[in-house]
């Protein structure tokens, strides 16, 4: 087992419990015990900021697990990580004492402006140093080994030198970080690139799950052409869950979580599709179980 | 390419340039052609962009207008891209930049209620810290009460417009028409800060309350003896006692690290 296959553990988390992505319009309710997830995460950039909010992530923190999901960090910039924005993730990281940290195999960086996305990066040898450095950069001031998810691609580049497995299992190789695994952005990558998801995420570093995201997404018609985006705005389409079956046994007792993000609804909603996440968890469990007896 | 070139070429494209020949020549991806994939990564920020600063500015986009607010905000996005990655510090010189909109120029309210609005995100997104109040004040020796210096409180602002802005952000609330009750072309003062008890508040302030609070502002820690002389120099008559009071009623200031109680014989 490696290392980041322990990263959760004595954390709290179960494998059999889907966690929820927590959103600013649902703090108040889950803090107050109105709502009662199974696990959190919060995107660090939301909570950086230490107005009236901040009391209410410490007591979700002190009922439940939190995981810290970066989403501004830039893994991916030629220019290195920006120190000021990490010393604010490290002061956060500090302040919850999250069970999980995870970022991005993204850019948002470049010339002083941050970008609101996560822009892709080509897979070659000199993008896999520049992206390994900044990795080592952030375990080094977190002081932990994080998670790296991979992303959501709508287009591939002529340039590139490897696959996305093969990329992801050479940072975890070189950096001793994890694979935060978003079995959404599998399908929307291979949808969109015109690949086969099976193959796609068999080629992940599977021992090395940390933590698996599942979402839904949208499907947009551009001149004739589907894309599929990845707006986390709907409930988890069956392609996701029919991988969730698949890598389960190869992803040993690492947590699920739900992200929800555009046409939020009530946080009901959200439970409900965890709830629901949770039996196709059993479900899949239950017959590995029969198959191996 | 090399990876810090392509992302030049990749900012250049959001910030509203064509793509480069060279970064489309890149592009991989079946039978959607390469502009419009990467458009998908530019229309996603500037919407979601367009809609933090929706967020941030609620009432300007009801004096505009929901059809006006997303080309001027396209404009203001294209000019001014975020650069800290907290979406919600993204906004900070909007209200500048509808000053500098010519279709505005009629409506000069709308950039003092952008200023206003924006006061009170400000206010609500700063570090809770207890105000320095008229009960400690009241307990000094004068010797203690020379040493102090203030600063207003974490997410205080201070506002001067030519319009009765709260009155205007006021009626436009939802479940409001936008009807004024009362004429607005009136020059205004305003305080904004968040209470002890996280409502978000603006009071008016009188000239010297403006020049006493103002001159901390400026200064960015100041002694009593100063600020008051800026409040008397904005208004000869006032009273310095009531000019003190009023903020530490309000809960505006702090002290500075450095002048602590440790004079104070209670």
């Amino acid at each position: 087992m490696t290392g980041a296959r322990t990263l959760a553990r004595g954390s709290g988390l179960r494998p059999d419990r889907t966690g929820i992505g927590l959103r600013a319009p649902h703090l108040a309710e889950v803090a107050d015990g109105g709502a009662v997830p199974a696990w959190v995460e919060i995107h660090a950039e939301n909570h950086m900021l230490s107005g009236p909010g901040a009391g209410q992530l410490d007591t979700v923190r002190r009922d439940r697990p939190v995981s810290v999901h970066g989403v501004g960090l830039s893994l991916g910039s030629a220019g290195g990580i920006d120190e000021a924005h990490l010393a604010r993730l490290a002061a956060l990281v500090a302040r919850i004492e999250p069970v999980l940290v995870s970022e991005h195999l993204a850019w948002s960086v470049e010339g002083g402006h941050c970008w609101n996305d996560l822009l892709p990066v080509p897979r070659t040898r000199e993008a896999l140093d520049v992206v390994a450095a900044n990795i080592q950069r952030v375990q080094e001031r977190l002081r932990r080994p994080i998670l790296i998810e991979n992303p959501s691609s709508y287009m591939g580049f002529a340039h590139e030198e490897m696959g996305e497995g093969e990329m992801l299992a050479e940072l975890v190789r070189r950096t001793g970080c994890g694979l935060l695994l978003d079995l959404n952005n599998v399908v929307v990558s291979a949808g969109n690139l015109g690949l086969d998801p099976v193959t796609e995420v068999m080629a992940m570093p599977l021992a090395s799950v940390g933590e698996i995201h599942l979402a839904g997404h949208a499907r947009v018609e551009v001149e004739g052409a589907v894309i599929l985006i990845d707006d986390h705005g709907d409930r988890v389409g069956p392609a996701a869950l029919d991988l969730l079956d698949l890598v389960r046994p190869w992803c040993g007792d690492a947590p699920v979580l739900l992200e929800w993000d555009s046409n939020l609804p009530e946080v009901d909603v959200l439970l409900d599709e965890a709830a629901r996440i949770d039996r196709r968890l059993a479900a899949s469990t239950g017959e590995a179980r029969h198959a191996a007896g | 390419m090399r990876l810090a070139e392509f992302q030049g070429h990749f900012a250049a494209m959001l910030r509203g340039a064509p793509a480069d020949p060279a970064l489309l020549a890149l592009v991989r991806g079946g039978s959607v052609p390469a502009g419009n994939r990467l458009s998908i990564h530019r229309n996603h920020v500037r919407t979601t962009l367009t809609e933090a600063l929706a967020l941030h500015f609620p009432v300007v986009v009801r004096l505009v207008g929901a059809s006006a607010f997303p080309v001027l905000a396209r404009r203001f996005i294209d000019a001014h891209p975020p650069t800290d990655p907290r979406l919600a510090l993204y906004g900070a010189t909007f209200p500048d930049f509808l000053l500098t909109v010519a279709e505005l120029a009629a409506l000069p309210m709308v950039a003092e209620v952008a200023a206003l609005e924006w006061a009170r995100h400000r206010a609500a997104l700063s570090p809770v810290m207890p105000p320095f109040d008229a009960a400690s004040f009241a307990a000094m020796t004068p010797e203690t009460v020379a040493a102090l210096r203030f600063r207003l409180l974490p997410g205080v602002s201070l506002l001067r417009a030519a319009h009765a802005v709260d009155h205007i952000w006021a009626v436009n609330q939802p479940g409001r028409d936008g009807t004024p009750s009362r004429h607005v072309a009136v020059e205004t003062r305003l305080v904004v800060w968040r209470d002890g008890g996280g409502a978000i508040r603006a009071a008016d302030l009188d000239p010297a309350g403006l020049a006493f609070l103002g001159a901390i502002d400026a200064a960015g820690a100041l002694g009593l003896e100063p600020a008051l002389a800026a409040a008397l120099a904005a208004t000869p008559e006032a009273d310095p006692g009531h000019v003190l009071a009023r903020p530490l009623g309000l809960g505006l200031l702090c002290l500075t690290d450095d002048t602590t109680l440790s004079g104070d014989p209670t």
